[in-house]
């Protein structure tokens, strides 16, 4: 019986789908890389102005757990919709992006405590490298809302146990921007 | 629409576990230990979790595995040589 699944008959039964997103990610890590090594060599580099000293613990650590509660609204909805329950599957989507809508909101009034008290991208390297580094991944952060809401919203009546590549497609990504802001939270914030 | 039955890890508590790292992470921060082997310790725990069972590579086909893996040493190389080179330089 003919299988319709599109990595059926290939030697090795990947989906090509999944297989760009992984290459895609494998870049991404190279990416991350130099910016975080960027960061490391340049942060403490400061000769007058604002240093890492001035970044708070709280709302990064709220920012943590909400993505990495994200990411497990995220893999419920793979999870779901595995199972054939459609409509649950699209709810904890849509709650993945609210996650994601907030982290970005909270990470707005972060920036804008810093701006109010003179850590700006230009102030000096510090500045720089911090903002290189957490602006890149909130862009990051901004593009994965969008995905998973076209996913939960433009495929909406597509999406089955059997084509559930684009939601596993957009929680690659997610995760991914999980697992660097683990890196990130470390990095910037908790080793100073 | 056809269900299949899926026996799926205990996302929840992956969850759950992630936070109280999180949790032991930032407590870990004013202690008085040494902190670089706790925070890195914690930091990769963290990592694990996160590709081992939410982005599947436990479970998921090999070749995923091998091409998220082959640039980490790469990641690594880099973060090596431009550290040495710039303290080289500095030093």
């Amino acid at each position: 019986m003919a299988s319709h699944h599109p990595a059926a008959g290939s030697e090795i039964a990947v989906d090509s789908r999944k297989l760009g997103i992984w290459v895609f990610l494998a870049s991404e890590v190279i990416f991350f890389a130099s910016l975080i090594v960027a960061y490391l060599v340049l942060h403490n580099r400061v000769t007058s102005g604002p240093t890492v000293h001035k970044l708070s613990l709280t709302i990064p650590t709220i920012n943590t757990m909400i993505l990495l509660t994200s990411s497990v609204a995220m893999v419920l909805a793979l999870a779901h919709l595995r199972d054939g329950n459609r409509r649950a599957s699209i709810a904890w989507l849509l709650t993945t992006a609210w996650l994601g809508i907030c982290f970005l909101i909270l990470k707005g009034v972060e920036y804008s405590h810093h701006l109010h008290e003179g850590l700006t991208p230009s102030v000096n390297v510090f500045g720089s490298a911090y903002y290189a580094v957490t602006g890149f991944h909130a862009a990051h952060v901004a593009v994965g809302v969008i995905w998973i809401l076209s996913v939960a919203l433009g495929l909406r009546h597509r999406l089955s146990p059997q084509n559930d590549v684009p939601v596993e497609a957009a929680g690659l990504y997610w995760h991914f921007v999980d697992l660097v802001w683990v890196a990130i939270f470390v990095v910037v914030y908790l080793m100073r | 629409m056809e269900a299949k039955a899926h026996k799926h890890p205990n996302y929840v508590l992956v969850g759950i576990i992630l936070i109280l790292i999180t949790i032991a992470e930032v407590s870990v921060i004013g202690l008085p230990v040494p902190q670089l082997p706790f925070l890195l310790g914690f930091s990769i725990a963290k990592a694990f979790l996160i590709v081992a069972y939410f982005m599947h590579l436990k479970s998921d086909s090999r070749l995923y595995a091998l091409l998220f893996a082959y640039p980490w040493p790469l990641a690594l190389l880099l973060v090596g040589i431009l550290i040495w080179v710039y303290f080289g330089f500095r030093a």
